[in-house]
């Protein structure tokens, strides 16, 4: 094996990984961008993806509808014919009607909070071996998406963008233990930290941390952002599943059920300019 | 010759695509997954058992680019170490082991471990050493598992690639 340490292929394998190992580090750490490498294989499987992502929704959808309609096409054997094609035509308006509504409710978000300013975005993959389901969406740097951008459905809080490529962009959860965010509680006003748990990540939960021990959160309660870090005021987090003391400092903590379900996003929609933005982060640098 | 290449160069890009789709896709293959074998890395490490340095070394660095433009893991974990351990498992069937099922299962197995062990020591800030021990047990070992099974399955079909187009 010394032998191969001599010759001309392992100096190009070296002279390769370096110039790569340099390059996407550079762009990762001093830029939080995608490397170039990773962000051209993006641009070249962006497509792909797209058109994947849009015939998968569609054939699951019709086989929705399909499998909906099953008592009704037996009754009416005959009418079979005209029943499939209602039922693409049905799809077809569900596709729609799903689109409008999800504008629609994107519409009052943004009625009442006239700051924000949103673009849409469609999850185009996610890496199952991730146990917090980070995502990646189909819009990047020239949609005007940049980092730290908050992540919105007509939920709640989805996560915010961690690396920016041309056309794709990685999302992180809330469910991520690299997550701090500050949190409010909607009843009481107590404020805590919002981050992520391993263990609780795996029943789709997350961790309110620093409570105060005079706190009066209960059961139901339902968190929101409070404004400080990265993300507005305002947005819906989750409820309280179950409160406990911590063992280290005695401070009270909280786990939350998220209200968005992490495993059947679609659409996804990106705050990419709020009043305040970018303010704590300056000061944080 | 050059046409033999090509077929064989088609039929393992096919072979990459799938294994990309299946570990990226998110309708249809899409739920919540105790654990999950790392097809990419499964084909990288059989292809890499069937080349030399430089090719393994090249194979690698593809896939690992293009995990990295999907995974959730940053700085180009997945290029780097793809990368590293294509050309590390060539090395291994040239000069340790022969190029046998057997290898197939030993390496794909600590192939598995060493990336999975790594990216969440690297990924993650230090809540998240909380249950490392537990988390290598009940999510590690399982996913490595299940990476051997789809590389022992890979390895027979790459066999026969290579034995048809030599």
């Amino acid at each position: 094996m010394r032998f191969f340490f001599r010759t001309r292929q392992f100096k190009i394998i070296l002279a390769i990984f370096l110039t790569v190992t340099v390059v996407s580090l550079t762009f990762g750490i001093v830029a939080h961008r995608m490397s170039p490498f990773s962000d051209a294989a993006g641009v070249i499987a962006s497509p792909f993806k797209n058109a994947y992502r849009a015939v998968s929704n569609n054939i699951k959808d019709f086989f929705t509808a399909y499998s909906d309609g099953n008592e009704l096409m037996i009754k009416n054997a005959q009418q079979e014919k005209e029943i499939n094609e209602l039922r693409k035509k049905v799809a077809d308006y569900e596709n729609t009607k799903n689109q409008n509504e999800f504008y629609s409710k994107y519409l009052g978000i943004k009625e009442s909070n006239n700051d924000f300013e949103f673009t849409p975005a469609t999850l185009i993959s996610r890496d199952k071996s991730d146990e917090y389901k980070s995502f990646v969406i189909n819009k990047g740097s020239i949609s005007g998406i940049s980092l730290h951008d908050p992540v919105i459905t007509d939920a709640g809080l989805v996560g915010y963008v961690t690396e920016v490529g041309t056309t794709t962009s990685k999302v992180t959860t809330i469910l991520s233990p690299n997550v701090s965010l500050g949190a409010l509680d909607s009843r009481t006003s107590d404020s805590g930290v919002i981050t992520g748990d391993f263990e609780l990540a795996k029943k789709g939960l997350c961790k309110m941390i620093n409570l105060s021990r005079t706190s009066g959160v209960a059961m139901g309660d339902y968190i929101s952002t409070s404004g400080e870090g990265i993300f507005p005021d305002g947005l819906m987090i989750g409820t309280i599943s179950n409160i406990g003391t911590d063992p280290v400092n005695s401070s009270i903590y909280a786990d939350i059920k998220p209200l968005v379900d992490f495993s059947s996003i679609r659409n996804v929609m990106i705050i990419t300019s709020f009043e305040g933005q970018g303010g704590v982060i300056k000061e944080g640098d | 010759m050059a046409k033999v290449i090509n077929r064989r160069l088609i039929l393992n890009v096919i072979i990459a695509a799938f294994t990309l789709f299946l570990q990226f896709d998110s309708s249809i293959l899409d739920g919540d997954f105790a654990f999950f074998p790392l097809f990419p890395l499964g084909f990288t490490v059989v292809i890499s058992m069937f080349t030399s340095e430089l090719g393994a070394f090249v194979c690698g660095m593809i896939m690992g680019i293009f995990v990295d433009s999907s995974s959730s893991v940053h700085f180009s974990f997945n290029t780097i170490f793809y990368a590293l351990i294509a050309v590390t498992v060539s090395l291994l069937v040239r000069y340790l082991f022969n190029n046998n099922v057997r290898s197939c299962v030993v390496i794909s197995f600590f192939a598995a471990i060493f990336l999975l062990t790594v990216r969440y020591l690297v990924s993650f800030p230090l809540p998240g050493f909380n249950n490392v021990f537990k988390h290598f047990l009940k999510d590690i070992v399982p996913s490595s598992i299940l990476t051997v099974i789809f590389s022992v399955v890979l390895f027979y079909i790459e066999k026969k690639i290579f034995k048809t187009l030599r």
